[in-house]
């Protein structure tokens, strides 16, 4: 077996290489490094080296950052069956030869692969694609869901080569850091590319260059274009800031940062990747910034920018690959270009209010009050398309922010409901000519868990019937702006306080069997005066059964221990039982003067079977917590709810589930 | 909510036993017993109706998990019939539904 090293030295990587070829072992190596380093090229090396040996494992190279995973595969497995495979990012070699039953069942799987099943996909993938002979899998650019998946047993001998970002490194594989060129490597690899490029290599230019974003073949690469731009004739008649415009250009339309910029900006819908390669090539002046930030999220594309290294997040700092070639500029007309952009951008963020108002947003869609509940029944919502319990997160949209609402998802919900679920919320605050429908529709289909449990909703603040034949047609439901008015108007509850209309019964009782039953005989009282919705009451009554078992246990136990095995119980050996209950909410807190609670293993026929008890506390409850100090031990639970509905007479039809 | 009762009938079917009350330790402890005895003449099959049951603490299900034990080691054949909804939610959340046949 070849010794996999930890960390390989350019100078080194094709002697590794060339090993390789003599020795296949099975196991998951992850090639880590930062962007641009070499490792797709490394990863090639291999990949073609073992491509040219008939007799080795068979080669399998898959990127599946680039798109649509099972698709992809498909397309070019078919592509490859019909001979018309010319550049592919995914390759079978050799004995991948299926047929069309086989291309016809990996479809059908497939579907399921590109649901995030990558597990089942990378099985099949060794079955099917190397007939039985020990595979050598090419992962570029991977998440750490596909690693772990490719790591998976697969029934033939499999090795994984990945390659990604140091951040993203599996905890199961071997990881190898791919080291920057030396010093004396980035120099003559300079040297050569200037003279094959005809001008003089600047060495100076060369090692501040180096200094400012590593010793990447890339990086060099770039440096002697632009130093070979700078020399043409047609260069020399512009001004200092015409030719950084122009050098950035041509680079981005030829060069190898063009190719690795178009790669990162791939995943950008087509407004976005303009904005992106307009700034990227020259800059943005005050001007234009305003004109894109009506147009496209500019924070989002930059922030997708910096996840891909391609500049740092002070904005003027290293890492700045658009600054980093810009090295034909002067140095003083490149600071005061960045200065400015950076206090325009600046300002106009201070400017933004409205994402303090999207936090309040979510906070009210997060815990809707009975009045809000009431008033979306009245605009022809039915209860089981709002969640009942939700975490929301808030991004913004052009023009707004989309809101995503989870609901509570323990059991299964009324057929239809988005409980379990998913409430996509699209606020748009400034004029809807530009109306972001089909982003949004994408947005949220990419986190929708259950195509069946999903509700899409549309809220204008500038409302017109364009807007509204637009939301109709593509199946979202156009909801009246005055549903934030009422979330963000809702009072804010002062600490300590519970619920409006909550009410509290505090029993005291014996830490001994059965006595869990008069605790759920009062709560079934207080269920039953507030109107709460039957599961959710047998849920409720369920957990709290759980928590005086669990209290009851350990008075036992501290009596048996105490040398009490009988006799009337001491106030020392009483739990006491709070529930606290409204229309909205409840919590109960069960207390017992025991020793700290520790979770113990089960032993089933006896009185500690702890595990399923608390498992059944954590699925049916909101929160459960424990507390424990000199005086005993507390167990919290809480679940919220709504007001009791006729769940099977809501039933309407909706025109806010569809999916493409 | 009073104790369990375990009633047995024979039927055409097989054995039923009817749980009665709260599934809880004492009457985990009460079926275990009448189940192991049965088993003892190795029955084809099993059922045990819930169909009067109030309600099943985590307790009652670990005695539950050694009844279906018990009969797999007997080679019969366990079902559960008639359980309510809120008591099947706990089985299905305990996998008890994946061991044996639970009908509402």
């Amino acid at each position: 077996m070849t010794a996999v090293p930890a960390s390989i030295p350019r100078r080194q990587a094709l002697g590794f290489v060339q090993s390789l070829k003599e020795h296949f072992s099975p196991g998951t190596r992850y090639l880590v490094g930062p962007p641009r380093r070499g490792k797709t090229d490394l990863l090639r090396q291999m990949y073609l080296l073992q491509a040219g040996d008939p007799d080795g494992p068979v080669p399998i190279w898959l990127q599946p950052g680039a798109g649509p995973e099972g698709e992809q595969f498909l397309a070019q497995l078919i592509a490859f069956r019909e001979g018309s495979l010319t550049t592919p990012s995914l390759t079978l070699d050799r004995s991948a030869l299926l047929s069309q039953a086989d291309v016809v069942a990996l479809d059908d799987f497939l579907h399921d692969a590109s649901r995030g099943e990558p597990e089942r996909f990378f099985a099949a993938l060794g079955r099917w694609a190397a007939g039985g002979k020990p595979v050598c899998l090419y992962l570029d650019d991977v998440s750490p869901a596909w690693l772990r998946a490719a790591g998976a047993p697969f029934g033939i001998p499999v090795a994984v080569w990945a390659a990604g970002l140091a951040a993203a490194s599996p905890r199961d594989a071997e990881v190898i850091s791919l080291e920057e060129l030396t010093t004396r490597e980035a120099t003559l690899l300079g040297e050569n590319l200037a003279r094959l490029a005809g001008v003089e290599y600047d060495h100076e230019a060369a090692e501040g260059f180096c200094a400012y974003v590593g010793r990447d073949p890339f990086a060099i690469s770039c440096t002697v274009r632009c130093a070979a731009r700078r020399e043409t004739a047609s260069a020399r008649a512009l001004t200092q800031e015409e030719h950084f415009a122009a050098a950035y250009v041509d680079e981005l339309a030829t060069g190898s940062l063009g190719h690795y910029f178009e790669s990162v900006i791939a995943q950008l819908d087509a407004r976005e990747r303009e904005f992106a390669r307009e700034w990227i090539a020259g800059g943005l002046d005050a001007r234009r910034l305003a004109a894109w930030r009506h147009r496209v999220d500019v924070e989002t594309v930059l922030a997708h920018l910096r996840r891909a290294e391609l500049f740092n997040q002070g904005w003027v700092a290293a890492r700045d690959w658009a600054a980093a070639t810009r090295d034909a500029v002067p140095q003083t007309a490149r600071a005061r270009m960045h200065a400015r952009l950076l206090a325009d951008f600046t300002a106009a963020r201070q400017a933004d209010q409205d994402a303090s108002l999207f936090d309040r947003i979510a906070t009210g869609l997060r815990s809707l009050t009975p009045e809000a509940r009431t008033w979306l029944a009245e605009q022809g919502i039915p209860g089981a398309r709002v969640p009942q319990v939700c975490s929301v997160a808030w991004e913004p949209l052009p023009g707004g922010a989309l809101f995503l609402a989870f609901g509570s998802g323990s059991g299964a919900a009324a057929a239809g409901g988005v409980n379990g679920g998913l409430l996509a919320v699209a606020l748009i605050l400034g004029e809807d000519a530009a109306l972001p429908l089909e982003q949004f529709r994408q947005r949220v289909m990419a986190c929708a868990p259950h195509p069946a449990r999903l509700e899409l909703w549309l809220v204008l603040r500038h409302p017109t019937e364009a807007s509204a034949a637009r939301a109709r047609e593509a199946g979202v439901r156009l909801v009246d702006y005055e549903i934030f008015n009422r979330l963000i108007a809702r009072p804010a509850a002062t600490a300590g306080e519970g619920p409006a209309g909550a009410e509290e019964i505090v029993l005291q009782l014996p830490l001994a069997p059965d006595f869990e039953i008069a605790a759920v005989r009062v709560l079934d009282h207080l269920l039953e005066r507030h109107r709460v919705e039957k599961r959710a009451a047998s849920q409720v009554r369920i957990a709290l059964v759980e928590a005086c078992l669990n209290s009851i246990e350990h008075g036992r136990a501290a009596r048996r221990k105490g040398g009490q095995p009988g006799g009337a119980a001491t106030p020392a050996e009483m739990m006491e039982v709070r529930l606290r209950l409204s229309e909205e909410e409840v919590t109960m807190m069960v207390s017992n003067p025991g020793p700290p609670f520790q979770p113990k293993e089960k032993e089933p026929g006896s009185a500690l079977a702890r595990g399923h008890g608390l498992k059944i506390m954590h699925s049916l409850m909101d929160s459960v917590s424990y507390e424990s100090d000199l005086k005993g031990t507390r167990v919290v639970l809480k679940k919220r709810f709504s007001v009791s509905e006729a769940t099977a007479n809501d039933e309407q039809a909706t025109s806010g589930i569809q999916r493409n | 909510m009073s104790k369990l009762q375990v009633v047995s009938k024979e039927t055409e079917g097989g054995t039923v036993l009817y749980l009665r009350g709260y599934l809880n330790e004492s009457g985990g402890e009460e079926l275990e017993r009448q189940v192991n005895e049965l088993l003892r003449s190795s029955p084809a099959s099993l059922t045990l109706d819930f169909s009067g049951t109030a309600m099943v603490n985590s307790i009652g299900i670990s005695f539950l998990l050694e009844v279906i034990e018990a009969a797999q080691q007997a080679n019969t054949l366990l079902e559960f019939v008639n359980v309510p909804e809120d008591i099947g939610e706990l089985f299905d959340l305990l996998g008890i539904s994946s061991k044996v046949p639970v009908r509402p």
